[in-house]
């Protein structure tokens, strides 16, 4: 034994040597790309005559979203109905680390949903609900299932029961025509709410999402409207000489910004819908435009070519002192805040073309968010976490959806000609 | 700390941005960005010229008074990529039909400023605004009445051709003189 | 009591030989060896105090001793050799046995010395003995010489009594002549007592001489004996000092030697010992980059996490790698993040390779934390 000391009085030392702390720590400082594998499990129904598969409305959701990557329904080793029936081991084998299970039951002439959500490594539930919808609203109920699990697992709250707004254009030339349409986020249930032989341009939701605001030409010239979806009813508010354009509904829903070039070129006004009482904003030489409200409603971001081509501005509404937001490249427009007022989505024109961007306002660093090239007026979510746009595929305008990291982006489907002009609406409740 | 890895990155984006936007001169933005409006606008010249009323007899169809005598027969002029200024090769068409409307002081005519499709739309409402301002100028200058002028601008909402190359750009960045 | 002054005498180098290196076994095993030349030493001290007819005696137990030396050599290097088969660690087993064969040799050696060391008091004692038979033959001739002289000396004292007779005889014969003779035969016998007092004195000094003689011969042979026996075991002590010493100086040498090679021995199983630590620390770091990889191909980070959160998970593991337990251990203050970055321990479990690792290395990974901090996000 004596002999033995020295060498094991050698390792321990060696051995203590290398545990300098009680415990050994091990830095992880990155993770990995990838969305967040989830398995939306076919929810049980009566007798196979549900008009809607909710599960894959769901699916769908999640993976438009960017961040999940809902398993293949092939894939799927189990048909777990509730969470009971969930055995964890079969969704860990599968490296899902997430298990949606419900089932749908006829009420009359509704349906109730019941869902719930799994964490399958921290193998417990952690989300179970039921809703009731009429017959003709199973798609809103299962895009009510997404906004609940989206918001359980990021966080965040789910956009998914949202509505888009957008413009159609169809045929060639005089005969062109045009259309204002309001569709679910996920481009279904489209409705179109104007139709007319001239151009329609930037529709605007208004905070309550029950108005839009947009420019149409019908008049012979660029004018504001403001339509009530509900009724179909429509007020003028704008008929200046020159361009009226670029409505923006403040965060309060009571005054309109606008671009109006009456005086000569266009300046950026603010207009209280009740009383039409103007209040001109800039007042230059250059094209100030297309205006959009901070969420807090104290500055207004804008585009400007005062310095030479279009940038992005701010104009704080206390002091009435405008500062420029974007220097990166020689062109920049159409600014948009995100919901928590610290991201700027824009245009902005690369080498190789126009591109959704992002500038987080903290660093002011400008980043790429989508590869296609003929990108125009980017609409963000209501979360904060997409962006829709509109850009080209081949000849054809089509709508486009970038998540707001810019990993992941989804064509919307769309049947009729040109679709540009989308524009997000709030959450709808 | 966090800024290092990006510092070259953005040391170098933000040299280029300064760069690029050195090398735009003010107030007007050339084919420098990708040469395309500069390389070609000199063709386009020619080929502009050459275009008939064809393309607005779309706008003035069914209107009586292309038949009437004087009405200059072209009455589209061209623009370079990004630019507002009348290109030489158009002033005689702006001078013929300055010349009609000094001697038809009741006739009124509507500048319609287009843009291509490139850029965001509100924007390019305030370009085609622009073109046709510069167009009223001209004819004012020439002695036109402004009351004989409106200025409605479509930016990019009314192309002439469909198409995403220069060609078709070429032939939407254009100022309509209306009647 | 002697036999243990004997054994310390060889094995003290041994002793300190084996006070080096490992192997309680080895040093049992050396006792054995080193108690075999013990009878024959015995047998040689007997030897010197024994007549000459031991000598072939002493001669043949020498040899079976030698043999027996020989086969409990060979024993011992047969128990050797199986002692080193049930060794665990080669490396034991080779120290063991380069130890053995370096204490076999000194003991060899040290035997061989012995057993050159008994033979040449073997041999001193044979010729000791040779002497001693020779001067005990002489002492014996010196003896048989006294007995003929004494037998000498009686016949003539039997010759003279016979003459005196013969002379009184004749005396009486011759009383005529009796005073004459009587006088001249007082006057002879008075020569003649004289004489045979003189002879008697001579013949009790020769006698006396002779005892003495007899007795110092005898005393000389046995103070011979005893001086030359002593001699002889001095010498075979001296020659066993000597030797034992020579051995001893060799054994220490060689001890020395030993020491030294046990000493690069122990210096090389501390560099093994510190290049296994070090092969340990090469798989734990091994295993640390695996476990770090497997986490971070594992970790979905959050939409909404900035590089301001951190997240630190305590894991147990089992030796096999699998999971036991994961814990925030400090959380980031935000729930989506605590429950991505316990997703990714989840995720990457287990740690298979965990079994591969030496026990030292395993211990460092049986507790340890993970610390979370993005560093590539906004």
């Amino acid at each position: 034994m004596k002999r033995l000391t020295p060498y094991l009085c050698g390792w321990l030392i060696l051995l203590f040597s290398s545990l300098a702390s009680a415990d050994l720590t091990i830095q992880i400082t990155k993770g990995s790309d990838q969305a967040i594998p989830i398995a939306v499990v076919p929810f049980a129904e009566q007798d196979g005559t549900l008009p809607e598969d909710i599960a894959d409305i769901v699916s769908n959701d999640l993976a438009r979203s960017g961040q999940f990557d809902p398993l293949a329904r092939s894939a799927l080793v189990a048909t777990p109905h509730t969470s009971d029936q969930v055995y964890y081991r079969d969704w860990r084998a599968v490296d899902s680390n997430y298990v949606v299970v419900g089932q749908v039951t006829p009420q009359g002439n509704d349906y109730r949903i019941q869902f719930e959500l799994m964490d399958v490594y921290g193998e417990k539930r952690m989300l179970g609900e039921a809703v009731t919808v009429s017959a003709n609203q199973l798609r809103a109920g299962a895009h009510y299932v997404s906004d609940k699990v989206f918001e359980a697992i990021t966080g965040v709250r789910g956009a998914f029961s949202t509505r888009i707004a957008y413009v159609t254009a169809q045929g060639a030339g005089d005969d062109r025509q045009f259309a204002l349409h309001v569709a679910d986020a996920d481009g279904h249930n489209g409705q179109q709410i104007l139709g007319s032989d001239d151009p329609i341009m930037s529709p605007a939701w208004s905070p309550d999402g029950k108005k839009l605001a947009y420019v149409s030409f019908e008049s012979g010239n660029s004018a504001i409207y403001v339509q009530n979806l509900a009724t179909g009813q429509r007020v003028q508010l704008t008929s200046f000489s020159g361009i009226n354009g670029a409505p923006a509904w403040s965060p309060d829903g009571r005054r309109l910004a606008m671009s109006l070039s009456k005086d000569g070129q266009p300046e950026i006004y603010v207009m209280d819908i009740g009383s039409r009482g103007l209040q001109r904003l800039t007042n230059n030489d250059s094209i100030d435009t297309e205006p959009s409200w901070a969420p807090d409603g104290q500055s207004l971001v804008f585009t400007s070519d005062r310095s030479g081509g279009p940038q992005l501005y701010r104009y704080n509404l206390g002091s009435g002192q405008s500062e420029r937001l974007t220097f990166t490249g020689n062109y920049n427009s159409r600014g948009r805040f995100s919901p928590d007022g610290k991201t700027l989505f824009m245009i902005h024109r690369g080498n190789d073309g126009f591109h959704v961007a992002r500038q987080d306002l903290d660093t002011n660093r400008l980043t790429i968010l989508s590869d296609s090239r003929w990108d125009e007026s980017p609409s963000v979510a209501p979360n904060g976490s997409m962006v829709i746009f509109a850009t080209q595929q081949g000849n054809r305008g089509v709508l486009s959806v970038v998540s707001a990291d810019g990993n992941a982006s989804y064509r919307l489907p769309s049947a009729q000609g040109d679709v540009r002009e989308p524009a997000w609406s709030p959450f709808m409740n | 700390m966090k800024f290092k890895p990006y510092a070259k990155g953005l040391a170098v984006a933000v040299s280029l941005a300064v760069m690029a936007g050195c090398s735009s001169s003010g107030g007007t933005q050339d084919g420098s960005m990708n040469g395309t409006g500069g390389g070609t606008a000199g063709g386009m010249g020619a080929g502009g010229q050459g275009v008939s009323g064809g393309q607005v007899s779309g706008t003035q169809m069914g209107g009586g008074q292309q038949q009437q005598a004087g009405i200059p027969d072209v009455r589209t002029i061209y623009f370079d990529y990004d630019k507002d200024t009348i290109r030489p090769e158009f002033e005689s068409v702006l001078n013929s039909n300055a010349q009609y409307l000094r001697s038809h002081p009741n006739a009124n005519v509507v500048l319609q400023g287009h843009t291509d499709e490139r850029g965001t739309r509100e924007y390019n409402l305030g370009l085609g605004e622009r073109r046709a301002q510069s167009v009223e100028r001209f004819l004012t200058v020439q002695g036109v009445s402004p009351s004989q002028i409106d200025v409605v601008s479509y930016g990019e909402e009314r192309p002439a051709v469909e198409g995403h190359n220069e060609q078709a750009y070429a032939k939407n960045r254009r100022v309509i003189l209306d009647y | 009591m002697a036999r243990k002054e004997r054994r310390v005498g060889y094995g003290l180098p041994v002793v300190l030989a084996i006070g080096l290196h490992l192997g309680v076994l080895v040093l049992s095993l050396l006792h054995w060896p080193a108690s075999e030349p013990e009878p024959s030493s015995a047998s040689i001290v007997k030897a010197t105090l024994v007549s000459t007819e031991t000598a072939t005696d002493q001669a043949q137990r020498a040899q079976e001793a030698q043999a027996r030396a020989a086969e409990a050599q060979k024993q011992a290097e047969q128990d050797a050799k199986a002692k080193q088969a049930e060794e665990d660690a080669q490396a034991k087993a080779e120290r063991q046995a380069r130890e053995q064969a370096a204490k076999q040799q000194q003991a060899e050696a040290a035997r061989q010395q012995q057993l050159e060391a008994i033979e040449k008091a073997r041999q001193q004692a044979e010729e000791a003995a040779q002497r001693r038979a020779e001067e005990a033959e002489q002492a014996a001739q010196r003896q048989a010489a006294a007995e003929k002289q004494r037998k000498a000396e009686a016949e003539a004292r039997r010759q003279a009594e016979a003459e005196k007779q013969r002379k009184a005889e004749e005396a009486r014969k011759q009383q005529a002549e009796a005073e004459k003779q009587r006088k001249a035969e007082e006057a002879r016998k008075q020569a003649e007592a004289e004489k045979q007092r003189k002879a008697e004195e001579a013949r009790k000094q020769a006698e006396a001489e002779k005892q003495r003689k007899a007795e110092e011969a005898r005393k000389q042979a046995e103070a011979e004996k005893q001086r030359k026996a002593e001699e002889a075991r001095k010498q075979a002590e001296a020659e066993k000092k000597r030797k034992a010493e020579e051995a001893a100086e060799r054994a220490a040498q060689a001890a020395k030697q030993a020491a030294q090679q046990a000493l690069d021995q122990s210096i090389a199983g501390e560099e093994q010992a510190i290049a296994n630590a070090r092969q340990a620390a090469q798989a734990a770091n091994g295993f640390k980059n695996l476990v770090k990889r497997a986490v971070e191909q594992a970790w979905i980070i959050p939409a909404s996490a900035s590089n301001q959160l951190r997240a630190v998970v305590h894991l147990t593991l089992l030796p096999t790698g699998e999971l036991v337990d994961a814990t925030i251990q400090k959380s980031s203050g935000d729930p989506t993040f605590d429950r991505s970055v316990l997703q990714a321990v989840e995720r990457a479990a287990p740690f298979r390779e965990m079994r591969d690792l030496p026990p030292s290395a395993q211990r460092q990974f049986r507790d340890f934390n993970l610390d979370f901090n993005p560093e590539d996000v906004r």
